[in-house]
């Protein structure tokens, strides 16, 4: 074999020493001024090739060589080095980079279009309700002390409503979860919510709002939908996933750009995801209605009317987190 | 799960200038950079006749691409995730590898020696704990802080052990750094001392910054040469002081943006009012304007210790300019978003060179040292678990 010049370290100094390299009888000589040492193949560790760099070749003594990139032992590699080899030939090329790249890129919009959802979905329905309702008490709690106070509504107006809802819920086929709350919140506005574990809150301000009661419950069923579509713990499932996942892609970006690019998406994402979860809630509540035998148009009537007061909302459809009233009208109407 | 990706290494490193002990007789002193890829012109002493040391700036350089980078970049990201993060350890050492390859100083590139197993091993245990508490605080908060304390009390012993497995892993001409920082002394700079911060309502935060940065490099060291810094207190403060300036008046510019509509547009209060697009600027001027912010500050940091940090006679300038900075940041936030990500590798690749390039190693006197023999802990736990829950911070 024909000798190679590297630069020699003894580990001790950072003097360095220009030698030459050479193979012979399962040894490798190291010779170079008045030094003249050899080592066992086995015992020195050639570190794996890395584009154009010179490579660091660990000699038993604690002393290492600089040789250059294209250096190499004549001893058979191990399985990662063969590994690194391979990696290091896709690596110098721009084809495999193009490959890769098409394929990270394709590989994460399906992950995040369809797997984490799918994921989210299979284990949200493994956790045990007891969890949800645990999550479902604490978030009311948190609601009561910052933003919401008792609803003002009259006994006999909420007795009716519980009445209204419990037939709703019958026909759910989940009466025995559900369960409706009263609360006043100017902060919020007109609104009701579904937390997990069953419980539906209807503020003051939304039955204010309404034109007939059937809008009220068409609301509810809509939100009978989110609990019994588990939409809560999914969404906690699906944000989080995606939440690693990003991070493992741009987890290695300069920090504090990673962190100003990576809250866009992620917010992006998981205003996409609320959007499926309310249009799936949307058709939950429209079959749950029909069944009722409350018309559809109740919902969109509704949903057009606070549209409207809102003063014609300008937030982009991609922005938002919910569907537009167009879309969940059309929705109405089709899916019949 | 940043290292500070930065071309420039955890520690400076340089051998030292006096108290050169004797070389061994059959290793007759050598000309430190015989082989120089970029080394300035250097000449080789008479032994009989030890010439003045050569005491010219050794300016810092950065070699990488962004092509290149990009292209390893990309093809160790899909086997990561083709091998669900097993092989990520593989890539870390690859990507730390070109970076320290490629920052060279004095015509002598840095050296990065971990091994993927000790990483593997690390980022496995970090990773768990980091999912089981993101579970536990979606769904059982209350346990969750109960795992979390004990965890925040370890917190120190980590970071020690991460600046460990950081220094015995780089090197320079042959010789490793090292860290000795004591536990003892990390728990009073990261977990003491920040608890005093908020009953003194934040004007002792320059002071941790401080504190958290001289044990960081006063406890390095290269081979026997150890590094040494302390800085002054009022310059750490000014940087800090204008800071909080800054915000004060951003705060009260984009406050001004979005009331100012608010009331105009006469919305009422409590309503579910869309965000007009005045609110929007003013998150928009409130979110730039504190990024902007940030990065001057960590400028002003930065280059504030390396121009106090020593390395026995030798020292280091640093003339990072901030409005290059705020360009660099500011270019590549935006390199990154309009290319889906694709755009980090040309993004780091920028950081790092103009990092090194407004690095600068000024000798006090010649540059060669004996190595202290070490212990070299293999064991990567602390680096990859303060990885994972971003408690890396870097120089």
């Amino acid at each position: 074999m024909t000798a190679t010049a590297a630069t020699y370290y003894d580990g001790r100094t950072s003097a360095s020493r220009a030698v030459t390299l050479r193979v012979a009888d399962g040894l490798l000589h190291v010779e170079g001024g008045e030094m003249a040492t050899a080592f066992r193949l086995d015992a020195v560790r050639l570190e794996p090739r890395l584009g154009d760099l010179p490579r660091r070749l660990d000699l038993p003594n604690g002393a290492s060589c600089e040789v250059p990139a294209d250096f190499e032992l004549p001893t058979p590699a191990d399985v990662p080095a063969r590994v690194e080899r391979w990696v290091n030939e896709a690596e110098i090329r721009w084809m495999p980079a193009v490959v890769a790249a098409i394929v990270v890129v394709a590989g994460l919009w399906a992950s995040i279009a369809y797997g984490v959802p799918a994921a989210a979905n299979v284990v949200a329905r493994r956790i045990s309700p007891s969890v949800e309702r645990g999550m479902g008490s604490q978030a009311l709690a948190t609601l009561d002390r910052a933003a919401m106070t008792p609803s003002k509504l009259p006994e006999a107006r909420r007795a009716e409503l519980t009445r209204g809802f419990a037939r709703l819920a019958a026909l759910a086929g989940d009466a025995d979860q559900l369960h409706l709350e009263f609360r006043s919140s100017e902060a919020i506005g007109p609104n009701a919510f579904a937390l997990p574990g069953g419980t539906v809150v209807l503020l003051d301000e939304l039955v204010a709002e309404v034109k007939a009661d059937d809008e009220i419950y068409a609301v509810l069923a809509h939100e009978i939908g989110h609990v019994y579509e588990r939409h809560t713990l999914r969404h906690v499932l699906q944000t989080s996933a995606v939440g690693v996942l990003l991070a493992a892609v741009v987890g290695d970006v300069v920090s504090a750009t990673s962190y100003a690019v990576a809250a866009v998406p992620t917010f992006l994402l998981n205003a996409g995801y609320s959007r499926a979860f309310e249009r799936e809630a949307d058709q939950f509540g429209f079959a749950l209605l029909d069944r009722a035998g409350i018309d559809r148009a109740h919902l969109v009537r509704f949903l057009q009317r606070l549209e409207a007061k809102g003063g014609g909302a300008n937030v982009p459809g991609w922005l938002s987190t919910h569907p537009g009233a167009d879309e969940r009208s059309q929705a109405a109407t089709g899916a019949r | 799960m940043h290292e500070p990706p930065d071309a420039v290494p955890p520690v400076p490193p340089l051998p030292p200038a006096d108290g050169r002990p004797p070389l061994p007789a059959d290793e007759t002193p050598v000309d430190p950079s015989p082989h120089a890829r970029f080394s300035p012109a250097t000449f080789r002493a008479p032994d009989a006749f030890r010439a003045a040391p050569d005491l010219t700036p050794r300016p810092f350089r950065f070699t990488g691409s962004g092509g290149e980078y990009f292209r390893i970049w990309i093809v160790n990201l899909l086997l990561s995730v083709v091998t669900l993060g097993i092989y990520s350890a593989w890539a870390k050492v690859r990507r730390l590898r070109y970076f320290y390859g490629h920052t060279s100083v004095d015509g002598q590139a840095f050296g990065y020696h971990a091994t993927p197993i000790a990483i593997l091993k690390g980022r496995l245990i970090a990773y768990a704990v980091v999912i089981l508490l993101a579970a536990l605080s979606q769904l059982a908060p209350l346990l969750a802080s109960v795992v979390y304390f004990p965890l925040v009390m370890i917190t120190p012993i980590i970071l020690v052990r991460a600046f460990r497995f950081r220094a015995a892993n780089s090197s320079f001409r042959g010789i490793r750094f090292a860290f000795d920082g004591l536990e003892s002394e990390a728990y009073r700079v990261f977990l003491l001392l920040p608890l005093l911060v908020p009953f003194t309502l934040g004007v002792l935060y320059p002071v941790v910054m401080k504190r958290q940065r001289e044990f960081y490099v006063a406890e390095s060291r290269y081979g026997r040469a150890q590094f040494g810094l302390e800085l002054p207190t009022g310059a750490v403060y000014r940087i800090y002081l204008l800071a909080f300036v800054g915000f004060l008046v951003l705060a009260a510019v984009a406050a001004s943006v979005m009331f100012g509509s608010m009331t105009a547009a006469g919305a009422a209060p409590g309503a579910e009012a869309p965000p007009g697009p005045a609110v929007i600027a003013g998150f928009l001027l409130l979110y730039v304007g504190f990024g902007a912010i940030v990065v001057s500050v960590r400028t002003a940091f930065e280059n504030l210790v390396w121009n106090h940090t020593r390395l026995d006679a030798h020292r280091f300038e640093s003339r990072l300019r901030g409005r290059t900075m705020l360009w660099l940041y500011a270019t590549n936030v935006l390199l990154v978003a309009g290319t889906l990500g694709l755009g980090v590798p040309w993004a780091r690749v920028r950081m790092a060179r103009y990092r090194a390039d407004s690095l600068t190693l000024v000798p006090g006197g010649p540059l060669a040292t004996e190595a202290m023999r070490g212990s070299e802990s293999d064991v990567a736990t602390g680096a990859e678990l303060s990885d994972a829950m971003d408690l890396d911070f870097g120089l």
